[in-house]
């Protein structure tokens, strides 16, 4: 990524030139000055890049305001861009308290702020640039639906499937969160899914052997741990796990699926930002669209066949910023990142991403 | 808790840090308004070296592997899968 906008901004931010009735008119992109990045702990580093490769190149200065458990690593970030040799202040971390961004955003200095983070977070950032008018960009949750079809091939949308759940411990923005599964294959799907997430060997995150390790905080599995405890009592099967690992210290939580929770329990429309898969059957592909878009949310979807009109349905249909045949949802430094609905507002990455932070000039001389 | 290092995997306590005081943010902010009117005087060729120079740093060998155990003690990321996205940011 970093290579991808040293390489790339000088052509997407280059004057653009227009016939109108001026004798020459043309678009001119300008920095805007000091950005404030509030950054989770998700993707300690990539969030932060994401965010500050395009920002740097385009000629603002960037301040990192990141999560309050990963203050090392927004340390050595800061030492990294020192290294790399830029000007003194050009990147700086402030490791301050969720209650002093308020200032930050409120400083004459800073012009405008990016969150990642979770939508109270994203609202709160929101409202206060709001009210001194200042440009937000916000990346915040996700429930992306995997739908699987039919004509897919089941072998690979249940290996693609378990790693676009539980990347990163489960703990993804883009993870896939819902899988809807047509009614014909469900019983072969959810056997294999099942027998995946049993596979899997939970552990210490330093080994080789590990596939799944401990949960950020012990908050995120009490909270995860209380909304499967929810899910259960509103109607939903436990298919496998359900259960926080007490015999070992650490904030670990069990592989776990749940199938079919009903519209009318209280976590239906929740994000479970952990190792927890929802499992939902459904009859045809119109239910599994209309299931996929009965969200707050709508920032990836992954959808899985090989029929070129459900493809189609599945790229227009799908209220996502993203739509991902046969694949699992991951950001790319050269196609834009982001969503809608509940999921936040404007883009990352691409050309996009770096038109977001910056002032677009209009020329005009007779 | 505030800034501070847990390492989810045993719950043991590794560092904490104060947070900046009004004044030492007051302080980053002026010199971020500083920075910025040089720093947009610069050329794409200068930024562009200096970013790369960042992915280099990152792309290290013994430097990544701190970076990706950094993260790891504090926030859990299994090691095996510091290359899916940390590579990308190169």
């Amino acid at each position: 990524m970093c290579d991808f906008y040293a390489e790339h901004a000088i052509e997407f931010l280059a004057d653009e030139f227009v016939a109108t009735d001026a004798s020459q008119s043309w678009v001119k992109y300008q920095p805007l000055g000091a950005i404030l990045a509030v950054m989770p702990w998700n993707f300690p580093f990539w969030q932060v890049f994401r965010f500050a490769a395009p920002a740097l190149m385009a000629g603002n200065v960037a301040l990192l305001k990141h999560a309050s458990n990963v203050p090392q690593c927004a340390l050595a970030i800061e030492s990294i861009f020192a290294a790399a040799g830029f000007p003194e202040g050009v990147f700086q971390t402030l490791l301050i308290a969720a209650s002093q961004v308020k200032s930050v955003v409120d400083a004459p200095q800073v012009k405008a702020a990016t969150l990642t983070g979770s939508e109270p977070a994203g609202v709160s950032l929101a409202q206060t640039a709001g009210a001194a008018l200042k440009k937000t960009v916000l990346e915040l949750g996700g429930s992306d639906p995997f739908i699987v079809t039919p004509s897919a091939d089941l072998e690979e949308a249940v290996a693609v499937g378990v790693k676009a759940r539980l990347l990163n411990n489960g703990q993804s923005c883009i993870a896939a969160k819902r899988f809807i599964v047509v009614d014909s294959i469900a019983e072969a799907f959810t056997a294999k899914f099942v027998q995946a997430f049993r596979n899997l060997n939970v552990g210490d995150p330093m080994e080789q052997t590990t596939d799944l390790g401990p949960l950020a905080t012990l908050d995120i599995r009490d909270q995860l741990h209380a909304q499967v405890q929810v899910s259960m009592a509103g109607g939903a099967e436990l298919l496998t796990g359900g259960h926080p690992k007490t015999d070992v210290p650490g904030n670990f939580y069990e592989p776990t699926i749940l199938k079919n929770i009903p519209e009318s329990c209280a976590t239906y429309r929740d994000e479970f930002f952990g190792p927890v898969a929802l499992l939902f059957t459904v009859p045809d592909i119109n239910a599994a669209i209309a299931l996929a878009n009965d969200s707050p949310f709508g920032l990836g979807a992954s959808a899985w066949t090989n029929e070129p009109h459900e493809r189609d349905r599945f790229i227009v249909e799908l209220e996502a910023g993203a739509v991902f045949i046969n694949g699992m949802v991951k950001s790319d430094p050269r196609l834009p990142f982001g969503g809608i609905k509940h999921s936040g507002y404007g883009r990352e990455l691409g050309r996009p991403g770096i038109l977001e932070f910056v002032n677009v000039k209009t020329v005009w001389i007779k | 808790m505030g800034i501070a290092s847990i390492n989810p995997a045993t719950g043991e306590f590794l560092q904490s840090f104060e947070a900046l005081d009004e004044d030492t943010l007051g302080v980053k902010l002026q010199r971020a308004d500083r920075a910025f009117q040089s720093y947009r005087e610069t050329s794409f060729t200068e930024r562009s070296h200096w970013l790369h120079k960042a992915a280099s740093i990152l792309r290290n060998e013994h430097q990544s592997l701190e970076f990706a155990k950094l993260m790891v003690l504090e926030m859990g990321k299994p090691l095996t899968q510091r290359s899916q996205r940390s590579k990308s940011a190169l």
